[in-house]
């Protein structure tokens, strides 16, 4: 099991604080999908690197396999790094543009696990021929590659030190929707059989429902809602969550025609200046109902994350 | 044209549209007319032929979509209709390009700049790169005006402001005097918007407006664009790699794969029954990647029950 827990990442601006990742907790199994989704600046991103010690969290704790990694320092954490690996969203821009593909594959390798020569080549091929690419492409440069080839090659390099946990930052969102289905289609063949952990960030939820075991929705630096995949999407609790799924186009003119206008109005705030109680309450259309029924104060008042029914935790007044 | 036998076939469909959407010549004539469009590329490498004999035409207050992956020639079409496709290195040949009768290719520039922004406006995709980071926003859509309309500076002031607050921005006074970088990438797309329909063009030509935002976002961005469409009563063509955006919006779709069209028929029919196999294979994809997304989305945000929330998963 790992434990991520409470990390807080916070940069520093002009005395003030932006809070990127304010308390969020979270767990992965073993062998699990656990999905972080949101809108762009809602910090999932940050929490995925703050994760994986790619930044330093402010406060907080992460556990790896028990092992706990805010106070590691450089030697330890280079031991651990091998078993956490990440896939990045633009494998163009995350792969070295002047190295052949098989270099590239084979850099960690060296470097981990020491290998050289005919075993190294070997090993090379063998992780292009498991994310489904010629070995011959070995021979060429990162340019020569058409993208979905690319972020192949992105997991062949993630692979090559046989992680436990894959964290995947947006992996298909740079591609056509033809390849996305293949590079799903590729991690969902990894997991079942190299028995691989994925914290997959995204803010496409059709990858999400076709991978996740379970969802956690983020909004402005905290966790909104968590709940296991066919929970969330059948039965979402939090606003946010409803006007997220609510607000996906469908690929029907007449289900399109008959779909109320626009889920949700306004815009996130900024980060910088994020509202003083629930953050969605500058958005959220249940605000004065549940104002007046119960008299909380949105405005004033932060949501606790809570679980009303086991697993499925939610942080809104609607639920407390 | 060699068409190949399967194009021939799909293209029969469009036979059977009604006239305002086909545009028999002497019937009703359609706002845009575009017979065997044709762009090539001349590069170090040989010639690219990034549209490869399209034909398609737009009635007015009709709204076309143009959907298609990467690379398909979407953009190139869009952009070489407005003469932003630099000549050379590109080579555009068309049997007919015409806007409500006026031969596009035959203008010179002078005469085209009267027409872009005028008659057709353009929203891009990444507005941050297509406005000007130096300009205030009332300034950019004031320019529109000024170059178009004219009128006295407070006049033109005055109605940029307006432009700005009919596509929601709020508080446009203050915000005329914003620099782009200043707002949110929604916000920054009503401000191209407000800029291309200053001058109340016939046509809009969209660009993937929606591509950069948000989820959430996107659905009001979509669902301005269908309210002010209405309100101004102009035609539209919409690019987008989404069939689920284009759903909520057009009349007719317009199918685009390396180069060619392959399918065009009315929203209803297309989604309906999509016939060419290239198609069959998007809508599949998107119906599993949009529906799956939103499966649920038919439960009102109004009546769910915040007591219990127990109702049954659906899968």
């Amino acid at each position: 099991m790992y434990f991520p827990r409470r990390a807080g990442t916070s940069w520093r601006r002009d005395h003030r604080v932006v809070r990127a990742v304010d308390g969020v907790s979270l767990t992965v199994a073993r062998g699990e999908t656990l999905s972080l989704v949101g809108e762009s600046g809602c910090g999932k991103s940050t929490l995925g690197r703050a994760i994986l010690r790619l930044v330093p969290a402010t406060s907080g704790s992460v556990r790896f396999d028990g092992q706990e990694l805010a106070g590691l320092g450089r030697a330890q954490l280079a031991k651990l790094r091998p078993r956490m690996q990440l896939v990045f969203q633009d494998a163009g821009a995350a792969l070295n543009p002047r190295w052949r593909i098989g270099r590239l594959i084979a850099e960690p390798l060296e470097i981990h696990r020491q290998l050289a020569g005919d075993t190294l080549r070997r090993k090379v091929d063998s992780l292009l021929d498991t994310v489904g690419l010629d070995s011959a492409l070995g021979a060429r440069l990162p340019r020569e590659l058409a993208g979905g080839e690319r972020q192949r090659v992105g997991i062949a390099r993630a692979l090559a030190l046989e992680p436990e946990l894959l964290v995947c930052d947006e992996p298909t969102s740079a591609l056509d929707l033809s390849i996305q289905a293949q590079i799903v289609a590729l991690l969902q063949d990894l997991q079942r059989r190299l028995g691989l952990s994925y914290l997959l960030i995204t803010h496409d939820l059709g990858v999400v429902r076709q991978i996740s075991d379970r969802v956690a929705v983020m909004y402005l630096g905290k966790l909104v809602e968590c709940a296991p995949r066919d929970q969330l999407f059948g039965c979402p609790r939090h606003p946010y969550t409803q006007a997220l799924l609510s607000a996906v186009p469908i690929p029907d003119p007449e289900r399109a025609r008959q779909m109320r206008p626009v889920a949700v109005g306004g815009e996130v705030p900024s980060p910088s200046d994020p509202p003083a109680g629930c953050n969605f309450c500058t958005r959220c259309t249940f605000k004065s109902q549940a104002m007046l029924e119960r008299g909380v104060d949105c405005d004033t008042l932060e949501p606790e994350l809570i679980e009303p029914t086991p697993g499925h935790a939610v942080a809104c007044h609607l639920h407390t | 044209m060699a068409a190949a036998p399967s194009t021939a076939r799909w293209a029969s469909r469009i036979s059977e549209l009604p006239i305002t959407a086909q545009g028999h010549a002497g019937d009703t004539q359609p706002l845009l007319d575009v017979r065997d469009l044709r762009v090539e590329f001349d590069t170090g490498a040989g010639v690219v032929c990034a549209v490869d004999g399209i034909s398609f035409n737009v009635a007015a207050g009709e709204t076309l979509g143009i959907v298609g992956e990467s690379g398909s020639g979407k953009s190139v079409t869009a952009m070489s209709l407005v003469g932003l496709v630099p000549a050379p290195p590109a080579r555009i040949e068309a049997a007919r390009l015409s806007l409500g009768g006026v031969d596009l290719l035959e203008l010179d520039v002078a005469a085209l700049s009267r027409v872009r922004g005028k008659r057709i406006g353009f929203v891009f995709q990444e507005p941050l790169s297509a406005l000007n980071p130096v300009m205030t926003l009332g300034r950019q859509v004031g320019e529109v005006i000024e170059c178009h309309l004219g009128g006295s500076r407070a006049q033109v002031r005055q109605r940029a402001a307006q432009w700005l607050g009919r596509v929601g921005i709020p508080h446009p006074d203050e915000l005329a005097e914003a620099y782009p970088h200043q707002l949110s990438g929604g916000m920054r797309q009503r401000a191209m918007i407000a800029m291309a329909l200053a001058a109340e063009p016939e046509l809009l030509i969209a660009d993937e407006p929606t591509t950069a935002l948000d989820v959430t976002v996107q659905a009001q961005i979509v669902d301005l664009m269908r309210r002010l469409r209405d309100d101004l009563g102009m035609a539209l063509i919409w690019i987008s790699h989404d069939l689920g955006v284009i759903a909520g919006l057009a009349d007719r779709v317009a199918v685009m794969r390396a180069g060619k069209i392959v399918e065009t028929a009315s929203a209803a029919d297309l989604y309906a029954n999509p016939e060419h196999p290239y198609t069959r294979q998007l809508m599949t994809l998107a119906r599993q990647n949009a529906l799956g997304a939103a499966g649920s989305s038919t439960f009102g945000l109004a009546s769910a029950d915040p007591g219990t929330g127990h109702s049954e998963p659906r899968t």
